[in-house]
C-alpha cells in the first residue's frame, strides 16, 4: 500500500458519514470501544488520521495548531485533547472505514482491543471483542 | 493465498490446514513493519440490500452469533447484493510526542 492511498473518501461521503451518526446514536458502545490498554494505541490512530486527512483531503479537513481536526463539511471538530467520546468513535466520524486495533499481549499474541464496527453487516464487535487473531476469522481471510 | 472459503467451509475438516493458516497469518502479523502497509480486497455477496448490518442473515440483537450460515437461503437473484471491502493493515507506532503516551 501506497501511504497516499491509506484512506479514500469517495462521493458516497455523506451517505456513510450519517449512517454512522445514526448507528452511533443507536448502538453507542456495542460497536465502538475502546478497552483501557488500548487507549494510548486509540489515541494515536486518531492523530494519524487528522494528519492523514488534513494533507491528503486539504479542502475538506483541517488541523488546528493544538491537534485538534476540524472536517469541514459537517462542521464537526475533534479536540484530541477534550475528546467528549471515545477515541475510536471520534475517528469512525471521520471516515468511511469500520476501524480495529489489534494489542500484542505479553503472550505474543494479537487480541481486539478497540474497534468502531458500525457497517461491517456480517459480523459484530461484542461477538470478537478481547479475542485473538486466531478466533477472528474474518482476519484470517488476509493473503500473504 | 486466498482462503476465505476454505477457512469458514472447513473450519473443523482439516484442522492441519488451519493451523498452517494460522501460523502463516501470525507471523504475516508479526512482520508488519510501520513503513509497509498492506492493501487487500474482500468480496461478499449478500441477499439483502443493507450495509451497516445484512438482516438476512439474522437480527443484529440476537444472543447467538449471525453469520453467513444463518443467512436466508433461496433469495431470488434480484435481492442478491455485491460488497466490496477494501482493507488496510498497518502498524502503528508509539513516538514520543504522540498522544499515545496518554
Amino acid at each position: 500500500m501506497d501511504w497516499e492511498e491509506w484512506i479514500e473518501l469517495d462521493n458516497h461521503y455523506p451517505t456513510y458519514h450519517a449512517a454512522k451518526a445514526k448507528r452511533i446514536a443507536e448502538r453507542g458502545e456495542r460497536c465502538c470501544r475502546t478497552a483501557p490498554e488500548a487507549q494510548g494505541a486509540a489515541m494515536e490512530l486518531l492523530e494519524e488520521l487528522g494528519g492523514y486527512l488534513s494533507e491528503r483531503y486539504p479542502s475538506m479537513f483541517q488541523r488546528g495548531e493544538d491537534g485538534g481536526v476540524r472536517n469541514c463539511w459537517s462542521g464537526e471538530v475533534t479536540d484530541l485533547d477534550r475528546l467528549s467520546e471515545d477515541p475510536m468513535q471520534a475517528a469512525a466520524r471521520l471516515v468511511q472505514d469500520d476501524l480495529a486495533i489489534m494489542m500484542e499481549a505479553p503472550d505474543g499474541q494479537y487480541y481486539l482491543k478497540a474497534g468502531a464496527i458500525l457497517l461491517a453487516g456480517f459480523w459484530r464487535l461484542e461477538d470478537k471483542w478481547g479475542m485473538p487473531l486466531s478466533e477472528i476469522r474474518m482476519f484470517l481471510r488476509f493473503s500473504f | 493465498m486466498w482462503a476465505d472459503w476454505m477457512v469458514t467451509d472447513t473450519s473443523g475438516d482439516v484442522p492441519q490446514f488451519r493451523e498452517k493458516l494460522e501460523r502463516g497469518m501470525m507471523s504475516f502479523f508479526r512482520r508488519l513493519s510501520p513503513e509497509k502497509p498492506m492493501l487487500r480486497n474482500n468480496y461478499f455477496i449478500q441477499v439483502d440490500e443493507e450495509l451497516p448490518w445484512s438482516y438476512s442473515i439474522g437480527s443484529e440483537d440476537e444472543e447467538e452469533v449471525q453469520g453467513w450460515k444463518t443467512a436466508e437461503k433461496n433469495r431470488a437473484i434480484e435481492h442478491h447484493y455485491f460488497r466490496s471491502e477494501r482493507q488496510s493493515l498497518r502498524r502503528l507506532v508509539c513516538s514520543p510526542s504522540s498522544r499515545c503516551q496518554q
